[in-house]
């Protein structure tokens, strides 16, 4: 990975605990255990990227504190100058330099890498673990076991955990993704395997292969719990050498829980179960927070103000602290216990996350490319066979997000791992609702779209159970007089956070454009009419949840007739291809593009060529499906409405690979 | 703000845009929000700044960088 350059400053870890703090009642983290916190952070090198690890039990009280390090030129000189000042004698030293030194090339073929300690400041304190990144989600195949092997040498090199982390590495089946390693200095030869994306009905058979001791019975019936919760569940396993009866799961979600229910279903589960007390599942759900300096009433740390006001003019520092994951362990005698991760860290860039580079050495084939975007999609399928996308005030979505992504793995053509299409209508047909539909995601209700990418999902996968029929009645009951489709039927009861009494939500239950486009290829007429008769002038039809009207027109042109509606979608269409535009409207211009004449198809291919050149190293692509979130009440699109982008790439990434298939058959036509 | 306040901030603003303030470290400055010592530090260069004074010189010099960055 390249780092771009920041800037070079000691930044003290005190002052993340310094933000951290008022967010921390004394029931979390008492007053004894702040000093000697920050009597251990005052040590760490000066890298405010730090994380305190909570046990949620009654009367447990113990925390462990964490810090990160990436593998930026930045931090590599902030460790350098630190060891030149410390006279470090503990085991972790070597490392330290190592990895400051990019000695055997260490920085440069991982990440970053975490530094855990234990209980710092009391009688649990020693040296501290290191965990490195060993495979990335995207990696695959040769590219996995190449990780494998490259951070094996570096552990023997350096003689971090001696000479059976190779073979242990190579004993655990390549099917499996391992995210981290770590080596427990503190606790003799130790070794910590983190195992990504097993689906709960896999990990008996994953535990069953490596030997492990423990009651796989109950283990598989906590960590099935916890991937309904969240969807992603690291499986932290101990060896020393052999397997060791204790296990670990990990649950982690992408937002602050006051943007993500699904922390609230998690609590509600580790309080019932006694994992957790009250007092500290509040504390922990109201911690999140994002810190920038110029907000008013903002305190920022004194010593961190003269790196902010130095700073090269680009750069604006803020500072995180949210709930990072819940780790819940069950002990060799059955006893289990929840930690939770609470990081603070200070950040120098604002704006989108840093994304993988573009493919080196020129643009792939549409083929190469589909495989590729194909293979990302695969791999960022949460645990519970559920894609999720979009980030709104109700969480992600699932339902609708998993549906098109699905659609679109089976209409790219390509094969894809065993049982993945079943799995997906499973998921999907779990979560049918009473009436017949399916929704954005499960605290919301069922919507014609959503139904529609659903039932279109199902027949590409050759289902036709009795399910379909009732979701095509749910589907139906969203006609309006005059042909149009509403998103939300009159009957349909929808819930608004925080709003008291009824509430005009009007504008979500008319016609809208987009979702007729979407649903007349399933209902024909009036639909198809509706769409005849609601072409807008220049030849595009408008959307009423989508920024850009690409996405709607290339659905809608899918039902319509051969006719005049269409060629003057096309010439809309080609018109458009001669400006820039983002990789969501290109793969659905194809989609325009290749049901046109010979001239369109061709600039089809032309526009799914300039989508594979866009295509990033991990199969995805840049975020740009730009959905709307109109207030309840606007019936129709205006400028300035709330745009949601497709923060987890999916929809992006499925378009386009809809795209290159699309190509490919107006190849076939050409 | 009030022309008095205006030059006291102005006078923060100088100070933190200034030398004194780079030669200072972190290991010097308070790692927490202590603007009071941060106004020992500008007493110390001969800057009679209070810790509000500071904190707002900061918050405005922050909130510029970022409305030039758009």
């Amino acid at each position: 990975m390249s780092f771009d350059q920041e800037p070079d400053f000691d930044l003290s870890p005190l002052g993340s605990l310094a933000l951290l703090w008022p967010a921390i009642p004394d029931g979390l983290v008492g007053p004894e255990a702040r000093s000697r916190l920050e009597a251990a952070a005052a040590r760490l090198a000066p890298i405010a990227r730090i994380a305190l690890e909570l046990r949620l039990g009654e009367g447990r009280d113990e925390v462990d504190l964490h810090q990160f390090v990436s593998a930026s030129p930045t931090d590599s000189a902030v460790l350098k100058r630190y060891l030149l000042k410390r006279a470090l004698e503990d085991p972790a030293r070597r490392f330290l330099s190592a990895w400051a030194d990019d000695s055997g090339g260490i920085r440069t073929d991982l990440d970053g890498f975490f530094l855990e300690w234990d209980g710092p400041g009391s009688s649990r304190d020693g040296p501290p673990a290191i965990f490195l990144p060993v495979e990335g989600r995207h990696d695959r195949g040769p590219e996995a076991a190449v990780g494998r092997r490259r951070v094996a040498g570096h552990i023997e090199r350096l003689g971090l955990a001696g000479r059976r982390v190779a073979e242990l590495l190579d004993a655990i089946p390549a099917a499996l993704s391992i995210s981290y390693i770590g080596f427990m200095l503190g606790r003799g030869e130790l070794v910590r395997v983190n195992l990504r994306g097993v689906r709960p009905e896999e990990l008996a058979g994953v535990l069953a292969g490596l030997g492990w001791p423990g009651d796989v019975g109950g283990a598989s019936r906590c960590f099935a719990g916890l991937v309904g919760f969240t969807g992603r569940v690291a499986v932290a396993l101990d060896f020393a050498p052999s397997i060791q009866p204790m296990i670990g799961f990990e649950a982690s979600l992408p937002d602050f829980p006051q943007g993500e229910p699904r922390w609230r279903a998690l609590f509600d589960h580790l309080c019932a179960e006694g994992l957790c007390t009250e007092d500290k599942r509040a504390a922990l759900e109201r911690l999140g927070a994002r810190l920038r300096p110029e907000h008013k009433g903002q305190d920022w740390p004194a010593s961190w103000i003269a790196a902010a006001v130095t700073a090269p003019a680009p750069f604006l520092p803020w500072f995180e602290r949210r709930l990072s994951h819940v780790k819940v362990s069950i002990r060799e005698d059955g006893e289990v216990g929840a930690k939770a991760y609470v990081s603070a860290q200070h950040h120098w860039r604002r704006g989108g996350p840093i994304l993988p580079p573009r493919a080196a050495g020129g643009a792939p084939s549409a083929a190469a490319s589909a495989q590729a975007a194909a293979a990302f999609l695969v791999a960022e399928r949460d645990q519970d066979d559920f894609w999720r996308d979009f980030r709104l005030v109700n969480g992600a979505s699932d339902e609708w997000v998993t549906a098109f992504v699905g659609y679109a793995l089976v209409g790219s053509g390509l094969n894809l791992p065993d049982g993945l299409v079943a799995q997906t209508v499973a998921a999907l047909l779990g979560r049918q609702r009473p009436e017949g539909g399916w929704g954005y995601n499960r605290v919301s209700p069922a919507d014609a779209d959503s139904t529609a990418w659903t039932l279109k999902f199902l027949r590409s996968a050759g289902y036709r159970g009795p399910e379909v029929e009732r979701a095509d009645s749910f589907l139906r009951s969203h006609l309006l007089p005059g042909g149009g489709i509403s998103t939300y039927a009159a009957g349909t009861r929808i819930s608004f956070a925080g709003a008291d009494g009824a509430r005009d939500d009007s504008g979500w239950r008319g016609a809208h454009g987009c979702v007729a486009a979407n649903a007349a290829g399933l209902i024909g007429e009036p639909v198809a009419g509706f769409l005849r008769s609601s072409q807008a002038a220049d030849g595009a039809w408008t959307a009423y949840w989508w920024q850009s009207d690409v996405f709607a027109t290339a659905l809608a042109l899918e039902a319509v007739a051969a006719d005049e509606a269409r060629a003057r979608a096309l010439a809309w269409a080609a018109q458009r291809t001669e400006s820039p535009s983002s990789a969501f409207d290109r793969a659905w211009l194809v989609r325009i593009l290749a049901l046109g004449d010979s001239a369109a198809r061709e600039k089809a291919r032309t526009l799914a060529s300039s989508l594979a050149a866009a295509q990033r190293r991990d199969g995805g692509w840049d975020s740009s499906a730009e959905m709307l979130f109109p207030d309840p009440a606007e019936a129709s699109r205006r400028p300035g409405m709330e745009i949601v982008v497709d923060d987890g790439r999916l929809f992006t990434a499925a378009s386009a690979l809809l795209a290159l298939a699309w190509a490919r058959e107006a190849d076939r036509g050409a | 703000m009030s022309d008095g306040r205006r030059s006291e901030v102005q006078g923060a603003i100088d100070w933190l845009s200034g030398p004194d303030l780079q030669f200072l470290h972190w290991g010097v400055l308070p790692p927490q929000p202590d603007y009071e010592s941060l106004a020992r530090h500008a007493r110390d260069s001969g800057h009679e700044l209070s810790p509000d004074s500071i904190r707002e010189a900061f918050r405005l010099m922050m909130a510029a960088r970022l409305f030039a960055r758009r």
